[in-house]
Parts: structure tokens; sequence; C-alpha cells
């Protein structure tokens, strides 16, 4: 059997089979280089042995659960800033259809359509709250629901029949 | 011993808290010491514990048993601290040649009620910390999981996802390593 450095090692660690272990303790008996690299390798095991333990801190309990605790916390205020981008998308999207509105019915030539139309909406306008987001869907979707009129097309919508009807 | 853990875990899975607290109070010092043998500073050791608790908490309801409770905190553990060591890029920053350049006898007997011995011991344990800091990051990571944490090579090959044959590669070089470096420890 040749020595080998790295199967001592295994030897040690207890990680030979079992025929490898017995050849090499059989080597073991005979070879001195091998004797003394053991000798070396248990002493450097036990060197290593004194690298000190070091214990948990008395508060590391209480700061774990205290991170889970905050963690906890964060989740549900994540959780309450969730409708925030919705909202600004909604926002966007009134914002864009009454800008729309508005240039359509600043354009309208007729005076009769338009004086219906600013009528519907000013009373869907009287809301109590704009930051009732129901108040301005509503108003939306009546600004929307009006657009043919102030463009002068046919409705194919059907849910805007206004007083005055429509005027082609 | 195994069972009663990935039991504590799957208790965990369906809500129960107290069983995390049994397996937090059960392995927290196991780790803090695997983590600060690893990264070498015990300052930080405790918040990188506290990061692998954390893992293992958030994880509870994807937990699946499919290896060994302790195969599974080891793999957190080792990603934790191999992940604070690129981030904190400790091993361009080691000097290896201080540690090198000390002279000192070699082990003396230790009286552990005697206050020059303990000083002596805590010196020892400070030079085994240096020499394995100075080994590479993987040779450092089998060497603890074998030495201090007692996993055979087939556990840390499965740590480390590498063959057990390269485990056992590992730990010979990092012990040769570590012996020419605690070489004036060494009695010939």
């Amino acid at each position: 059997m040749e020595c080998s450095k790295e199967n001592l090692n295994a030897y040690l660690d207890n990680e030979l089979k079992r025929s490898e272990k017995t050849a090499l303790e059989k080597h073991l008996k005979e070879c001195r280089g091998c004797q003394e690299e053991i000798k070396h390798l248990s002493q450097l095991n036990n060197l290593t042995k004194l690298y000190e333990e070091i214990e948990p801190s008395p508060d590391f309990t209480a700061k774990f659960w205290e991170k889970i605790r905050t963690q906890e916390d964060k989740k549900k205020t994540q959780f309450l800033w969730l409708p925030i981008p919705a909202t600004a998308v909604l926002l966007f999207i009134i914002i864009f259809q009454l800008t729309n509105f508005s240039y359509a019915l600043l354009n309208n030539k007729d005076p009769d359509v338009k004086n219906i139309v600013l009528q519907q909406v000013k009373e869907t306008a009287f809301c109590p709250s704009i930051s009732n987001i129901s108040c301005l869907l509503n108003l939306c979707d009546r600004c929307i629901h009006n657009l043919c009129k102030c463009k002068g097309i046919e409705c194919k919508c059907k849910q805007c029949e206004i007083k005055g009807g429509h005027k082609k | 011993m195994e069972n009663e853990d990935i039991q504590l875990m799957l208790r965990l899975k369906d809500g129960d808290e107290n069983a995390f607290g049994e397996i937090f109070n059960k392995y927290k010092k196991e780790v803090i010491n695997t983590v600060y043998r690893i990264i070498g500073n015990s300052n930080d050791a405790e918040d990188l514990s506290q990061e692998i608790f954390l893992r293992i908490y958030n994880a509870r309801k994807r937990y699946q048993p499919t290896a060994s409770f302790k195969a599974y905190l080891h793999r957190i553990t080792i990603n934790v601290c191999l992940s604070y060591l690129r981030r904190k890029k400790i091993l361009q920053f080691i000097s290896l040649d201080k540690f090198l350049k000390e002279k000192s006898d070699t082990i003396p007997d230790i009286d552990k009620s005697n206050p020059e011995d303990i000083y002596l011991e805590k010196e020892l344990s400070n030079k085994v910390r240096k020499a394995i800091l100075q080994l590479t990051t993987n040779q450092r990571t089998a060497l603890v999981l074998r030495t201090y944490n007692d996993l055979s090579y087939e556990e840390i090959s499965g740590t480390l996802n590498i063959t057990p044959p390269a485990v056992k590669s590992l730990i010979f070089r990092a012990r040769e390593n570590l012996k020419e470096i605690l070489k004036n420890y060494i009695v010939e």
C-alpha cells in the first residue's frame, strides 16, 4: 500500500470503507512517515478544538421575535399601500376621460347639446367630496356616455339617454 | 431526533409557532457557532444567525421534509454565510502574512482553573480562528462542518452540493494548509 495523506485524513474522520481501513491500519504499523502524519493530524485536530464556542447573547431570542413582529407589521403596512398604485391608475383613466370629454364638449358647435350635457355633468359633479372614488367614477361614466353627443355621433351604448334625446 | 425536528417543522407549517420556538432554542447555539467559524466575526454571527432563522420561518409554508432537517438548516446557514462573505468581500481584505510571521511555542497543557491558562487558551483559540480564516471559503466551510458540526463527508457533500470525494479532497487540503499555518504549535 502506498502512503496517502488524504486517506489518513479520511481515516481520522472515520470515513474509510472497512477494507480500506484494515489495509491502512496494517500499513500504519510498518510506515513511520504515516505514523508521524497521524500524530500531527491528531495534534492539529486537538488544536482546532480549542476554537472557542460563543454563547448567544441574552437578548438573542427576544431580538429574533422582535424581528418577526417588525416583519409582520411591515407586511400589514405593505398591504395598506397596495391600493395606492391601483388608485393612481384609476385617477389617470378618470382624468384622461374627463380631458377627452372637455375637449369634445368645447369643440361642439351646437349650444343645445352643450347645455344638455353640461346640465347632466353638473348634476353628477355635485358630489359631497372629491375623494369619493365612486362619485368620480360616476362623473367619469356620465362624461363617457355623453361623449357621443358632444362629438355629434349616434350613441351606440344606449345607456346615455338624456333629456332632449340624441341630437344627430 | 431528526424525525422530531421534521415533526416540529410540520407543526410550524400548520401554524404552530411554539414548534418554531423549540427549533430555535435547540439550534441557536449551533447555528451561531457555525456562522462564527465560517465568517470569523462574532458580532455579525448573531445577526446572520437571526437571518437564517428568519429564512426558515418565512419559508415555513413551503417546507417539504425531503431531506433531514439538519441538512436543510446547514444548507441555509452556508448560503447565508457565503452571501455575507461575498457581500463583504472579506477574503480580499484578510491579511495573509501577519499571522504567519507570529512566533510562538507549541501547545502546552492547559489547566482551566488557572487564569493564565485560560488566557493562553483564549490566545490559542484566536490563533486557530485566524488560521481557519486564511483557508479558502470552500475549505473552511467543509472543515467547519466536519470538525465542529460533526457532519459526515456524505452530509457535507449534500450541504455544499459537491461529491463526497471532493469533500474528502477539500478537508485534506484544508488540514494541509492549517498544518502549515499552525506549524509552530505542532510538535515534530
